[in-house]
């Protein structure tokens, strides 16, 4: 096979990409904003033919919605797409597909109960007459394997295939139809390192034949195996992009999670108290099944904040959930100031000073529909002064709900108003009075400060430190470095469902903690 | 009454609790108002086309439905089986639970009622009313407690599992009625009549309005006070509301769901105990004409509020007694009292804010 000359070696940059063959792909000042959120923000990027791609970036950095607008799924508010220098418009993935625009999506988009074969095939069905033309299609099939190096049993239900599988038949699919532009969302999340290993010798192929290959990723050691190129995105922008030669994790971790923090002095020592929970060996499913979190052990002790940084996904809702009692652990126990609690109810943790901020505060952390003092009330309901014999009393509860919101500073209603009506910042204020008007005995707070404006922010980390110097142990989730630092008297790192570090607060650097949580070091 | 509610839970169209902008107020009494006033219109259309006189024939309906005490108090009477179903419906509904099948609990609860009223004859009057009344609500309860667990325990969809019981509570009655308590000398599917002390006493003369009604009426009173007093019936609402948010406070959803279904069945059972007791006297193969069905357009049209609920009630119950007699009167069919009831349905489920030309004239408001 010969190698596409402009793969071998670096390729050309920047700078004479002008002069020269304009790049198989130039996006420049591409805008999406969802709602108040800038998702993509003036985004410039330029891929030449040939050679692969890597955008990095942690969660919400935007990479995923770029490609989505390259493929026809997202609509930008603004921005320009080229391929080849010609402007195009791709508002539907048909017309993406179309201009040889390709993409893998994390949840792959086959058909179970239909052969491998038959996956390929449909949406251009190649046929004689009113038959399905199966002949001509294994052909194209076999073609394409061939190229691709991979085999493949075409007659097998895609049911029946093993994830790596079912990969190869969508990019043989993509092949099929005749993409030479294809963009991988996370391909390897998915795939067992054996497959990830077979997924890259299919990549370099590919790129060999001169096809542009994107590839998203959170992990830096993917991006060295196999890029040359690395595009880093934070917060909607492109912050960086440089080939891979030449480059380190290091930098790139550092340009991953943005610029550096100062650590502030703490003003109390500490003094850790007894133990208040006590995590050992604790395994979890998420709901399909796959074991997400392996033989997680740790403790956190009263007034204490252990940050548990790490990527999303890596196991932090599941540990989470089962923290709360809303999962039940595959095995291992969790105890609580020494009971066991592992099957307990959510209830029974409730009222043993167990208390929730959760991180998807409009669907689980409130009910929108429902008014301020019925948000505040449930965790309460067992309060004679509020409810007696099975009857509320109305007015104590709008009472208690009114000094809660004096008391959180909750602006923007009373306690009838819907909670929809309030501001993501001031809902937050409300859950976090909800969960910490009595100081907890053992605090979740996952992504506290998600969505909430500086002012609040500033409003809840002294609720956290206050929470901590009345004897609180709290395990705080945080995708925000700097707050994870800033706050936490531990910090544990979480990295594909196993915690792999624990570190006192002198020794995490957010760059140290990038290099862990994306399995760089 | 309601201070705490929010909103209904049900999951239909038209509960945002956000204050409304002005052209949402004004748009209120239209959506209030505008299924009525379509249907009345599509009624027409369909009358005027079939060659028929439409404001005479609905001017019969109104007074065979509303034109003095007799009728008024046959409306209430039609009006009671539907009221009660439409608060069991409700019930679920708010609960967030699709229950649909409180027709199954009417059958079982009205069988369990006639069973008492013709077999436990030597208890006093009173007393043989309120065990009738109790064992359908128990037998209604019963029923629905099985949908209950296989969704609480199982997550088995309920819509499915109660449409079906219907079928199965109407073919078990059936089935009871003309193998083992099939009244003797009568050709029919009927079960003996129940002892005369057992029949509700009649408030009127010329109409079969009891204390029925009034029961209902309780009913619907003990039903404002679950959601808007009761703790329990709190946790039930936030269970409907938002059900991850409800299990994240420690609200047990498995327990909400079975006490949803129960209270649903214990009045749908009711419902059906008290048709037998005030109305038909005995249990009637396939007697009922889906009250249970009527329920939920009536849970729906009262939007879960039981104001709301005894308003589309008494609707439903003016339209199928003024349908009925007019009838008598007149060669109207039926079934321009259903394509009404239909009609009005539709339109009761649209939102009409989402409706384009409506949100346009909003944007400019």
């Amino acid at each position: 096979m010969t190698e596409d000359p402009r793969v071998a070696g670096a390729p050309s940059w920047g700078a004479s990409a002008s002069t020269v063959a304009p790049p198989r792909v130039r996006i420049r000042g591409l805008t999406k904003r969802y709602g108040g959120i800038l998702a993509n923000d003036g985004v410039d990027l330029e891929i030449p033919r040939g050679g692969i791609h890597a955008i990095v970036g942690e969660n919400g950095a935007g990479k995923t919605t770029l490609m989505r607008a390259l493929y026809g799924l997202v609509e930008p508010d603004s921005g320009v797409i080229e391929l080849d220098g010609v402007p195009v418009r791709i508002s539907t993935p048909a017309q993406a597909i179309a201009r040889g625009i390709g993409m893998v999506h994390q949840r792959f988009e086959l058909v179970e109960q239909l052969s491998a074969l038959e996956n390929l095939a449909l949406g251009d069905l190649p046929h004689r007459g009113w038959m399905f033309d199966r002949n001509a299609t294994l052909v194209r099939a076999r073609e394409i394997a061939a190229q691709l190096g991979t085999t493949m049993d075409w007659d097998r239900l895609v049911a029946h295939l093993t994830v790596g599988a079912r990969q190869r038949l969508e990019i043989t699919r993509l092949l099929y139809r005749d993409a030479d532009i294809l963009i991988f969302d996370e391909p390897t999340s998915v795939l067992t390192p054996q497959e990830a290993d077979d997924l890259f010798g299919v990549l370099r192929r590919l790129a060999g034949q001169g096809k542009t290959i994107i590839f998203i990723t959170h992990k830096l050691r993917e991006v060295f195996a196999i890029a040359q190129q690395v595009t880093v995105m934070r917060r909607g922008r492109v912050v960086a992009s440089l080939p891979t030669k030449g480059s380190d994790p290091q930098r790139l971790a550092t340009l991953i999670v943005g610029e550096q923090f100062e650590r502030p002095v703490r003003a109390t020592a500490i003094r850790p108290g007894k133990p208040v929970l006590e995590v050992d060996r604790l395994s979890i499913c998420d709901d399909l099944g796959t074991l997400t979190l392996r033989q997680a052990s740790f403790s956190i002790h009263a007034g204490e904040i252990v940050g548990l940084a790490g990527i999303e996904g890596s196991g932090q809702r599941e540990l989470v959930e089962a923290l709360v009692g809303l999962r039940r652990p595959v095995t291992g126990t969790i105890h609580l100031r020494g009971q066991p609690v592992a099957t307990a109810s959510v209830w029974d943790r409730r009222k043993r000073g167990v208390a929730y901020i959760s991180e998807d505060r409009d669907a689980e952390g409130a009910c929108l529909p429902a008014s301020l003092a019925e948000n505040i009330f449930p965790i309460e309901r067992d309060n004679p002064s509020l409810a007696r014999g099975g009857r509320l009393n109305l007015a104590a509860i709008a009472r208690f709900a009114r000094s809660i919101l004096s008391r959180f500073d909750v602006r923007g209603g009373g306690p009838h108003s819907p909670a929809r009506a309030l501001s993501g910042g001031n809902l937050q204020r409300l859950v976090l009075g909800r969960e910490m008007q009595r100081t907890p005995t053992l605090l979740i707070a996952a992504h506290p400060t998600r969505g909430v404006d500086v002012r609040g922010i500033t409003f809840i980390h002294q609720q956290l430190a206050e929470s901590r110097a009345g004897g609180a142990a709290t395990l705080l989730i945080s995708e925000e470095l700097g707050e994870l630092i800033e706050l936490s008297d531990r910090l544990l790192v979480i990295f594909e469902g196993r915690i792999i570090a624990n570190l006192a607060a002198g020794e995490a650097t957010p760059e140290r903690l990038g290099l862990l949580m994306t399995g760089a070091a | 009454m309601s201070q705490v509610t929010a909103e209904t839970g049900i999951p239909v169209a038209g509960q945002e609790t956000i204050a409304p902008s002005r052209g949402l107020q004004l748009l209120r009494p239209l959506q209030l108002a505008g299924p009525f006033v379509v249907a009345l219109i599509v009624g027409a259309i369909v009358l005027v086309a079939s060659g028929r006189d439409a404001v005479g024939t609905y001017w019969l309906l109104l007074q065979q439905s509303l034109g003095g005490p007799t009728e008024i108090a046959n409306t209430l009477v039609a009006a009671t089986p539907v009221l009660l179903t439409g608060l069991a419906t409700a019930i679920a509904f708010r609960s967030g639970m699709f229950n649909v099948g409180v027709e199954g609990s009417l059958y079982v609860g009205a069988f369990a009622a006639a069973w008492a009223g013709f077999t436990l004859t030597r208890l006093p009057g009173p007393l043989l009313i309120l065990v009738a009344v109790v064992l359908a609500g128990l037998a209604g309860a019963v029923w629905a407690l099985i949908p209950g667990i296989l969704r609480a325990q199982w997550r088995v969809d309920e819509v499915v599992t109660t449409l079906m019981l219907n079928y199965v509570a109407i073919l078990l009655t059936s089935w009871l009625v003309n193998y083992f308590f099939l009244a003797p000398d009568i050709a029919n599917s009927m079960s003996p009549l129940i002892a005369s002390h057992a029949q509700l006493a009649r408030l009127l003369p010329r109409s079969q309005l009891t204390i029925a009604f009034l029961l209902a009426l309780v009913v619907t009173f003990l039903y404002a006070y679950l959601f808007n007093r009761a703790t329990i019936g709190y946790q039930l609402r936030m269970t409907g509301l938002n059900p991850r948010f409800a299990r994240a406070v420690g609200i047990n959803l498995g327990r909400a769901i079975i006490v949803a279904f129960l209270l649903s069945g214990l009045i749908g059972g009711i419902a059906g105990g008290l048709q037998i007791l005030g109305v038909n006297y005995r249990f009637i193969d396939h007697f009922s004409p889906g009250y249970g069905f009527t329920g939920i357009a009536v849970a729906l049209l009262g939007r879960g509020h039981p104001a709301g609920i005894l308003l589309a009630a008494l609707f439903f119950g003016a339209l199928s007694n003024g349908g009925a007699m007019i009838q008598l009167f007149s060669d109207i069919p039926l079934d321009l009292i259903n394509i009404l009831q239909g009609v009005v349905m539709i339109f009761a489920v649209i939102e009409l804010s989402r409706l384009p030309f409506v949100r346009r004239w909003l944007q400019r408001a």
